[in-house]
């Protein structure tokens, strides 16, 4: 079967959600069995006295490079379904620093503190109210750090793209780097505390599994890899997993509200496709909004990363549409429930009433904030005061704001 | 070392987590995380404190909205998570209070600075996208520049600010 089986519908998207407790549970379980529930053990890394963390890392992601170039070279996976994890490189390194003090200082990472919290241990519970003291900091504050937080995006950036060299280079490589380092921690380890600090069981990391690890990534390193992460048309090139855009495999429809929400968080990548007749389209139209026909949805050519917001056709030319773009094209395509009448009235009439899509206060509040925000052309879209313009595309603007 | 001969070998589970990376890439065509699900749990219990706030934050409100399947999927696994590591402690007889932490420090003091090492977590993991699991094991399979440099930069960090615990662990 050909994997991701969540996105290539022979999962759908409830049991993917069963699957994930499932996954959850191998990790929470074999998380507290290799003893990283415990504190000491992830403390103690950080002098080499216990160097377990280490070890299991490179393991694990030995395995999970080995695994996904594997995997892709079967052709078990469509890796252009996949989501990889797009780079912000100085908020990452910055990140990482902080990240690292607060791990040696705490003594946990998130996933080891809530699944060492079940099993009692009380520095647990006092480093997950300061793990949520963080976040909420984080995010109550956004606006003083927001802007450094989406500074310095690479997209989809990997180490071959950035070495130059082949992507089975790269993965050798990195096999080659974590044999190496599981060794090396080790060594260390051992002269700065001595011998008789490993654990009983480090003996059983004898040559078998290093050699047949370097042995695959060395038949993997010869085969013509360059294309199988294909990234350029991926629905992963795009934010990071911690905005809300949802997955369209299981919702294309936006509500009004979410409507706005769309064009305000994905400001720098959203392409409004206006489905209606020319002449309606020049007398108004979503602020950067492209005037397609039907067919010239299969023709167009958009920027990857690209996320298409499809308004004002019927129910039935919106679906082909739908199904071409993110079919065949692989570009994250939603279409508005709402007809243009009610976006118009929502978003961009000035002399409307703004309290009338949402019932709750909450959202009243989120749709005034998008409505200004879209009136005053800051979603960083062009020609919003311009509804005479050209039907062509306005150029892109990557860094408004 | 009579308590290490409990745990299994590292080698073995970490062959054993990233194996459970390959089988999220196969099923959900992503990989794992943890922090995302916290985080969509802090806004959650913010919003039903705060609505008004939560909706004004340009960083929560996302979270909070409906439709929002790919963090849902990051809950679910936590919840995953949280019972993997009850039943594997309660097996094993490993369910007990208790505050581990070096030979020279008092229990108070390892409680302050878990409090104080998890806030620093908390933010630091918002500002790089993920934490150890989501970004650093995930992105370094994925061959990504910037889980690289995140998870050196946990290393650099986390060296540099040891010498200064040194008395919470040895």
């Amino acid at each position: 079967m050909m994997g991701p089986l969540a996105k290539t519908g022979v999962m759908s998207a409830s049991a993917n959600l069963y699957m994930a407790v499932v996954i959850g549970f191998l990790l929470g379980f074999t998380l507290q069995r290799v003893g990283f529930t415990r504190a000491t053990k992830i403390g103690r890394m950080f002098y080499l006295r216990d160097t377990d963390v280490p070890v299991a890392m490179f393991a694990a992601v030995a395995t999970a490079t080995l695994g996904l170039s594997g995997l892709a070279l079967l052709g078990l996976v469509d890796t252009s379904r996949f989501y990889f994890l797009p780079t912000y490189l100085t908020p990452m390194a910055v990140g990482g620093l902080i990240f690292g003090g607060g791990v040696v200082i705490g003594g946990y990472c998130p996933g080891t503190s809530a699944a060492a919290l079940v099993t009692g241990k009380i520095d647990a519970l006092a480093y997950m109210v300061g793990l949520f003291a963080g976040t909420l900091l984080f995010g109550d504050l956004f606006p003083v750090w927001g802007e450094f937080y989406r500074s310095d995006y690479r997209g989809v950036f990997r180490l071959d793209q950035l070495f130059g060299v082949s992507l089975g280079v790269v993965v050798l490589a990195v096999t080659v780097l974590c044999v190496a380092g599981i060794y090396g921690v080790r060594r260390l380890q051992a002269r700065l505390w001595g011998e008789k600090t490993l654990s009983a069981m480090a003996s059983l990391e004898r040559k078998p599994a290093a050699v047949l690890a370097l042995v695959v990534a060395v038949v993997v390193a010869f085969f013509p890899t360059q294309s199988f992460f294909a990234v350029e048309q991926t629905a992963g090139a795009m934010g990071g997993w911690d905005r809300w855009l949802p997955n369209p495999k299981q919702q294309v429809y936006l509500g009004p509200l979410e409507t706005g929400r769309l064009v305000y968080d994905y400001a720098d990548r959203i392409k409004p496709l206006d489905l209606r007749d020319a002449e309606r389209f020049a007398q108004s139209h979503l602020p950067g909004a492209l005037n397609v026909a039907i067919d010239q949805v299969y023709t167009m050519r958009l920027p990857p990363g690209t996320v298409a917001l499809l308004y004002g056709g019927d129910p039935q030319q919106t679906r082909k549409a739908l199904k071409a773009l993110w079919q065949e094209k692989g570009v994250r395509a939603y279409a508005a429930r709402s007809d243009y009448a009610e976006l118009e009235r929502l978003y961009l009439d000035p002399l409307s009433a703004t309290t009338v899509a949402g019932p709750s206060k909450a959202e009243q509040v989120e749709l005034r904030r998008y409505r200004e925000s879209i009136q005053r052309g800051q979603a960083g879209l062009t020609g919003a005061s311009a509804p005479q313009q050209p039907a062509e595309a306005g150029p892109r603007r990557r860094d408004q704001r | 070392m009579e308590e290490e001969r409990k745990h299994w070998n590292p080698v073995l589970a970490g062959i054993g987590v990233g194996l459970i990376m390959l089988l999220t890439y196969y099923t959900a065509g992503r990989g794992f995380g943890t922090t995302g699900g916290l985080t969509h749990l802090v806004a959650a219990f913010q919003n039903w404190l705060m609505p008004d706030l939560t909706a004004q934050s340009k960083y929560f409100a996302p979270y909070v909205a409906s439709g929002n399947a790919a963090e849902a999927y990051l809950v679910y696994m936590l919840a995953g998570i949280v019972i993997g590591a009850f039943v594997a402690a309660a097996f094993g007889n490993d369910l007990r209070l208790e505050t581990l932490r070096g030979p020279r420090i008092g229990a108070g003091k390892r409680l302050a600075l878990a409090l104080i090492g998890g806030a620093l977590v908390g933010f630091a993991a918002r500002l790089a996208r993920g934490c150890m699991s989501g970004q650093a094991l995930v992105g370094a399979a994925e061959l990504s520049v910037g889980s690289w440099m995140f998870l050196l930069c946990v290393f650099a960090g986390g060296f540099a600010v040891a010498p200064f615990v040194r008395r919470q662990w040895l």
